[in-house]
């Protein structure tokens, strides 16, 4: 694999969070996304952090914006996923499911728990 | 609904802390967050609490994440502050022959140490005298004592002293003048020797950081920095508050440097899964913001009485500083038994961990035996620190070694 490719934990539940979320993918959502399914609580600072670092590795990409008046006429970021960062995360999904196969208890593929 | 969110305060803090081209989609996220979701369900008071939560546990990793990016950007950029260090340390070099020297060692007012034939020995101060003043100053007010420009080379300081006679045990008080000389020659050697021990360090992290701008390689850069500074010789600093600001500063860069070092084993040739939990990078710096702190306040509020806080605070600093020596030695030989021999040879493991034992032991032994007895009786000293060496060769080796091989993963 080449250098950077491999995906941290946090990486992980950001790119699934903005596929999830679609065309509604910013910085405010995808905590929201995170926080709402996996239970884990990241400030916001963290997840554009994870963003920032995903954009630069080009696994995601982004584009300013609407403002609104909830946001006191501050810009959104929107937040999209690039093949490579699909890709990326496809391989951490398929390691994790191969590394999981034979182990007594986990043997099941993801998404099939009860 | 209120206009206290983001409200003038916060908003300065957030422009001061977070980095200009994430902020405003930043302060926009956080304020519909808490407006639309968190006010109407949770009520105000909380809404603000969660509020400053938000921003208190995100600025640190957007600043982390803006500086990361910032560097590896510009690595170029590193040669400007090792440059500034390295001509400090030639400075520092070159004011070696008009560093003066008294000949005599003294600690809590006490004489230790008068250096046969100098300049203390030939005025008539003998171990064991009882230093009442200095050139006119009580030596029990350390800060006044601080103040005080150095005694140049030629010039005479007069030292009151009290002496108890063994035999009769009869104390007398003697005046002693003493006419400080150049540094010995033994001296001078001491400080040219850890002078190129220091600029070993700063130009093997500068030149690993040049030819691979990954995490470990950062740090490895920031270990070099740090240690140099201590290791460099300082050239004198007239003014005091200029004198003291300059001597914190490398401190501190010191203390950093110790806490880089723990770091870049934790992360090199391989991620521990310690990092993961939230706390350890924390704790890892946890030291050097403490210290941080006692500078400003030392610096910037009150002089502090060093007096009463030295032993306390050399104490401390003694066990922060084994704890990271221990802790770092701990990381690497958690790598090392952890992994494969061919793994040990490809990722420089065997230099290392060769280097780092060699090298730190010696120290570590003086430090520990700092805290019961007095370093300057045990024997070989001055040279102690003199397998120091090691450590930048053998850790510039292993990073050059890994450089472009796929384990080492390049983000923090």
């Amino acid at each position: 694999m080449p250098k950077g490719k491999n995906l941290g934990d946090l990486e992980q539940l950001v790119i699934l969070a903005v596929l999830r979320l679609g065309e509604g993918a910013y910085g405010m959502t995808v905590r929201r996304e995170i926080e709402s399914h996996s239970g884990r609580r990241v400030s916001l600072g963290a997840i554009y952090a994870t963003l920032d670092r995903l954009e630069s590795k080009g696994f995601v990409s982004s584009a300013v914006g609407e403002t609104t008046s909830a946001r006191r006429g501050r810009a959104k970021r929107y937040f999209r996923v690039q093949a490579l960062g699909a890709r990326a995360l496809e391989d951490a999904l398929a390691d994790l499911d191969r590394m999981r196969r034979g182990v007594p208890g986990m043997d099941h593929p993801i998404g099939a728990e009860a | 609904m209120g206009a206290a969110f983001p409200g003038p305060f916060a908003e300065s803090a957030l422009r001061l802390f977070l980095p200009a081209d994430r902020r405003e989609e930043f302060e926009g996220d956080l304020i519909e967050e808490t407006e639309a979701i968190v006010l109407p369900r949770c009520g105000r008071r909380t809404a603000l609490l969660w509020f400053w939560w938000q921003i208190a546990t995100s600025v640190p990793p957007m600043l982390v994440r803006h500086l990361d990016k910032e560097v590896r950007m510009y690595p170029q950029r590193w040669i400007v502050p090792a440059t500034l260090l390295g001509l400090w340390g030639l400075w520092g070099l070159v004011d070696l022959g008009k560093t003066p020297s008294g000949g005599f060692d003294w600690g809590n007012s006490e004489v230790i140490a008068v250096e046969p034939g100098g300049p203390a020995d030939l005025g008539g101060l003998r171990t064991g005298d009882r230093i009442l003043t200095m050139g006119g100053i009580p030596v029990r007010d350390l800060t006044a004592l601080r103040r005080q420009p150095r005694t140049e080379i030629g010039e005479t300081t007069v030292l009151v002293v009290e002496r108890t006679d063994a035999a009769t045990g009869a104390t007398t008080t003697e005046n002693i003048g003493i006419t400080y000389s150049a540094l010995p020659a033994r001296d001078r050697t001491v400080s040219i020797v850890a002078g190129l021990i220091g600029f070993v360090f700063l130009l093997s992290g500068l030149i690993v950081f040049l030819k691979t701008q990954s995490t470990p390689a950062l740090l490895f850069a920031a270990v070099g920095f740090g240690f140099a500074a201590i290791l460099l010789p300082s050239p004198y600093i007239g003014p005091y508050g200029l004198r003291i600001f300059t001597m914190t500063l490398f401190f501190l860069a010191f203390l950093t440097g110790f806490a880089c070092l723990l770091h870049f084993l934790l992360v090199f040739p391989k991620r521990k899964r310690v990092m993961e939990k939230k706390l350890v990078p924390w704790l890892i710096y946890s030291p050097v913001a403490v210290f941080v702190a006692v500078g400003i306040i030392n610096f910037v509020v009150v002089d502090l009485q060093v007096g009463t806080l030295r032993a306390p605070a050399a104490v401390l600093l003694g066990l922060i500083l084994i704890g990271y020596v221990l802790l770092s030695l701990g990381a690497l030989v958690h790598s090392f038994v952890t992994a494969g021999p061919g793994e040990r040879a490809a990722e420089g493991l065997n230099l290392m961990l060769a280097g780092v034992v060699v090298g730190l032991l010696p120290m570590t032994v003086m430090m520990v035996a700092g805290m019961f007895v007095r370093t300057d009786l045990l024997p070989g000293g001055d040279w102690i620190f003199l397998p120091l060496i090691l450590i930048p060769i053998s850790f510039a080796a292993a990073l050059l070694k890994t450089v472009g091989s796929p384990q080492v993963t390049a983000t923090g």
